[in-house]
């Protein structure tokens, strides 16, 4: 007892001293360079000489990088069978067995040594001097880059991504705020993630695997490249600094439309796109017929290049529905009466409002004292309204959209927050990003829960893309695939019930990131 | 006791499965045009009647295409991939890339299409497909599709390729006639030159493969010794054997290439020959022929081809033959079976009627069923 008293104290001061550390120290083991230039080869076809490699099958010679030896043989070296083509195990332990080996047509080998493992790559002939199945190409490069590839072979097997080890997984987070401002978000989004790590580490960790957290802003992305994945929650320059570091990432949304898992393999979303989010609203007025062919419509918004940015997105898509391009109006404090007073607009026209939450109900009083109670569409994730003091008048006229709603949170996942809040002692505020952030832990948890303790980022990747219609408890339901990188595309409408004072789902839109 | 009942209900069910199924195809009348040649046109079933005329899927730059227009007229070679799959998806990808290559002249003519289909619609979007054929660098003249699910898998199932799970699906490619539905089925990882040598029987009209024109019959009879001849093939017992007089006159052939080290596909054909052998009875050796021609005439010498031949119980009638270097291969050539390397013949059967000039290729390791199926097609064919 009292030892695991003990180690768990261990624990705990080793979690929190290597939270506290900035910079990590490189953790997987180093590989040679010989063993590097090796692993491209083996993962890229592309060798570290100027003799391009090249695959020969059946007659047939093509560039090295269209069938590197991972794509058949798999990361592992344990062989990815396809339509009755078993390409064998070629782990170094596999291929020197002292009694030999047998493939696929039960043909036996003698174990392989340095050099004829050299001239089955390269011909294709085993130390048998049998001829290999066709489908297994045969190799043409440098004898150095040969002699890199059988170097990275003989370590194959131990081989593991960067930031994964046999007792730690790596994990970057990429804090909301920069440092300089002071609403405290960071330091409640670190308090509940290294919470969340504490808990899970002291029960065991992931398949005896600690997770250990490193926090740093987006800026100080570009210079690190230890971790085995990153979470965070907008994609504001994230994905931009890791481009090329093939590094699984998971956060809430992207600000601009999401990319797919053809141009981004790599990072995932829990929710859809700001614009996506955005447009979801000029969906619903169409399906709620406050737009019609020909609607005038107005759209305000503040101007910073993000909402500047999804104004015009705005406008293009209600072009493209109604055949009438909206009157774009940025706005600011100062002006905001001034511009909606000389913006003639009507009562029941839709406004699509993306300013900041702050000026949401300033609008409201403008409009009301107009006289025009006009629709107020707004995307909760890039701006809101205050509805205890709203006018009475806006009753059933303002509409907010967000990526997720209470209905989707169940009791279990709740109480998870709950409990951790309590064991932890979290802080109170920042109450959606912190569920944003743990829903996304918990979606990596059943992840790595998923692979089981053979881990890899590929695995990772490739899981995730067979995650279907899982569910968190916080997040609506999760879907990917080699396509969708947005687990849950709906947007929900919320209305407001003035005479109750509470907020109300009218109804949800898929919002489509094309 | 019980258990063991229950077992044979079983197996009964799944026995007759296959069967059921076959009569589901032959009812639809799509099943006889795949792969035979005269047959299809006396069941009535070519052109466009056989295939659902209108299935509209998308090309790789997000057009929409039919597929029957697409290849109506022209030849094709057809193959089968998703993007995602790693293993035989790259080297398939490869192959018809210098397939093309070979056969630009017919393709810049228009006169051959090369298509690929998807197997994974949902997954390959045409902006999926085009970034994925980009890759091997081929240029134009090289179609991929995708499309619905519900429209792809037709075009699947009507060309007998539909495997359930894509990660199933074998390396196949079709190579035949558009609107004609008589597709050639080869190892898409075979040696491009020899799939383009297929292809140009296509344009060539060569005996093989041709549907026989009537007035012509009383002079191609002739040709069939002209083009065959009598080069001299041994046995497994040790005879010498006349390719056209003793192996092939007069008779019903079932003609496949093989050879005795082979792990692979050999020994499921070598499995349906015997079937099939069982199913012919008497009518083997008297009307009909098997030869199983081997294509490393060094190992497959007549010993061998003796233990061969007794491993799945050949009777009189089923030959392995085997043969000097230039005389077996000649042989090979002549029937279209020749290779580079062993590894690299198919597993199509040859059946002929030498008497009616009925050719028909048939997919070696396809259900028994079926080929007997189109065995007695052949057997049963009258001249008219
Ligand atoms: C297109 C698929 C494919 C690619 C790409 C591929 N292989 Fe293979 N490989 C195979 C298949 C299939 C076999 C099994 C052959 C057999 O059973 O005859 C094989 C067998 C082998 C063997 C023999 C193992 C044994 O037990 O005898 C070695 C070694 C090997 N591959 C190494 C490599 C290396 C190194 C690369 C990259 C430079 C590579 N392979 C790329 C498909 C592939």
């Amino acid at each position: 007892m009292k030892k695991k008293l003990l180690s768990y104290l261990f624990f705990l001061f080793f979690v929190c001293t290597a939270a506290k550390k900035t910079t990590v120290s490189r953790i997987d083991q180093e590989l040679t360079y010989q063993q590097k230039i090796g692993k491209r080869i083996y993962t890229k076809g592309i060798g570290g000489t100027n003799i391009k490699i090249m695959a020969e099958m059946s007659g047939v010679q093509v560039p090295a990088t269209i069938m590197p030896c991972v794509n058949c043989h798999r990361a592992d070296g344990r062989g990815n069978p396809e339509g009755g083509i078993v390409p064998s195990n070629i782990t170094w332990a596999e291929l020197t067995k002292s009694y030999g080996g047998e493939r696929l047509d039960s043909q036996k080998r003698p174990p392989y040594t340095k050099q004829s493992l050299r001239k089955v790559i390269t011909t294709g002939i085993d130390p048998a001097g049998n001829h290999l199945n066709t489908a297994m190409p045969k190799y043409n490069m440098s004898m150095e880059d040969i002699n890199n590839l059988i170097e990275y072979i003989k370590i194959l097997d131990s081989d593991k991504d960067a930031g994964l080890t046999n007792s730690r997984i790596e994990l970057g987070i990429v804090l909301p705020e920069k440092r300089t401002t002071a609403y405290n978000k960071n330091s409640t989004v670190k308090k509940l993630v290294n919470a969340y790590c504490m808990a899970i580490n002291s029960t065991g960790g992931i398949y005896n695997r600690n997770i250990i957290p490193h926090f740093f802003e987006v800026d100080e992305l570009q210079n690190k490249q230890d971790f085995f994945m990153i979470l965070g929650f907008n994609d504001k320059r994230i994905t931009e600094n890791i481009k090329h570091k093939n590094i699984p990432t998971l956060l809430s949304f992207s600000s601009k439309k999401a990319s797919k898992g053809l141009q981004n393999p790599y990072t995932f979303y829990t929710y859809p796109s700001l614009t996506a989010q955005s447009l979801s609203l000029v969906d619903f007025s169409k399906q709620k017929k406050i737009a019609k062919k020909g609607t005038k419509a107005t759209i305000l918004y503040y101007n910073d290049p993000i909402r500047k940015e999804i104004a015009e997105e705005i406008a293009k898509y209600y072009f493209k529905h109604f055949k009438k391009h909206p009157n774009a109006i940025s706005i600011t404090s100062e002006n905001i009466i001034e511009n909606v007073k000389n913006a003639q607009i009507q009562s029941n026209e839709p406004i699509y409002f993306i300013g900041p939450s702050g000026l949401g109900n300033q609008l409201l009083l403008t409009l009301d004292n107009l006289n025009k109670s006009a629709y107020v569409l707004i995307p909760g994730s890039l701006s809101g309204i205050d509805i205890f003091t709203m006018p009475e008048t806006f009753k059933d006229k303002v509409f907010i959209g967000y990526p997720t709603w209470i209905s989707e949170q169940t009791n279990e996942g709740l109480q998870a927050y709950e409990e951790l809040a309590k064991n932890y002692n979290l802080d109170h505020k920042w109450r959606r990003d912190q569920l944003d952030m743990l829903s996304m832990l918990f979606t990596t948890e059943e992840c790595l829960k998923r692979i089981g303790r053979n881990l890899s980022r590929d695995k990772f990747i490739k899981t995730m893309e067979n995650f279907f219609e899982y569910s968190n408890g916080i997040s609506p339901s999760i879907t990917y695939n080699l396509n969708k990188r947005v687990g849950n595309s709906n947007v929900y409408i919320i209305g407001f019930d003035t005479a109750e004072k509470k907020m109300e789902l009218i109804t949800t839109v898929h919002s489509k990131e094309q | 006791m019980k258990n063991f009942k229950i077992s044979i209900l079983l197996m009964i069910i799944i026995v007759s499965q296959p069967v059921l199924s076959q009569i589901a195809k032959d009812g639809k009348k799509a099943a006889c045009c795949v792969m035979s040649d005269k047959g299809a046109e006396k069941e009535n079933c070519t052109q466009k009647g056989s295939m659902s005329p209108d299935i509209p899927l998308l090309n790789q730059y997000g057009e929409s295409v039919n597929f029957q227009d697409l290849i109506k007229e022209k030849v094709v070679a057809l193959n089968f991939i998703f993007t995602s799959c790693k293993t035989i998806c790259p080297p398939m990808g490869a192959n018809f890339a210098q397939l093309k290559k070979i056969m630009s002249k017919r393709v810049e003519n228009s006169e051959l299409v090369m298509l690929t289909i998807s197997i994974d619609p949902t997954t390959d979007t045409p902006e999926r497909l085009l970034e994925w054929s980009n890759k091997f660098e081929a240029g134009s003249g090289w179609t991929l599709l995708t499309g619905e699910k519900k429209n792809v898998n037709t075009v699947l199932k009507e060309l007998e390729v539909y495997t359930a799970l894509k990660e199933e699906h074998a390396p196949i490619i079709l190579l035949g006639k558009g609107g004609e539905n008589k597709w050639i089925r080869a190892n898409g990882l075979a040696e491009p030159k020899e799939l383009a040598k297929t292809l140009n029987t296509f344009f060539d009209s060569p005996t093989l493969g041709q549907n026989n024109i009537k007035e012509k019959k009383e002079e191609a009879f002739n040709r069939d010794e002209n083009y065959f001849t009598n080069v001299e093939l041994i046995n497994q017992h040790g005879d010498t054997m006349r390719l056209y007089t003793d192996l092939m006159k007069d008779k019903v052939v079932i003609i496949n290439p093989f050879f005795s080290e082979c792990k692979g596909v050999c020994p499921l054909m070598s499995s349906n020959l015997e079937k099939i052998q069982e199913y012919l009875g008497d009518r083997l050796g008297n009307d009909v022929h098997i030869i199983s021609m081997t294509v490393d005439y060094k190992t497959d010498q007549e010993e061998v081809l003796k233990t061969y031949a007794e491993a799945y119980n050949a009777r009189d009638g089923w030959y392995f033959v085997t043969g000097k270097k230039e005389n077996i291969e000649f042989a090979l050539k002549k029937l279209g079976k020749n290779v580079t390397t062993r590894e690299g013949h198919d597993s199509i059967f040859l059946i002929g009627n030498l008497n009616t000039k009925l050719w028909k290729k048939v997919n070696g390791l396809a259900s028994v069923n079926d080929i007997i199926a189109q065995v007695d097609s052949v057997v049963n064919d009258q001249i008219d």
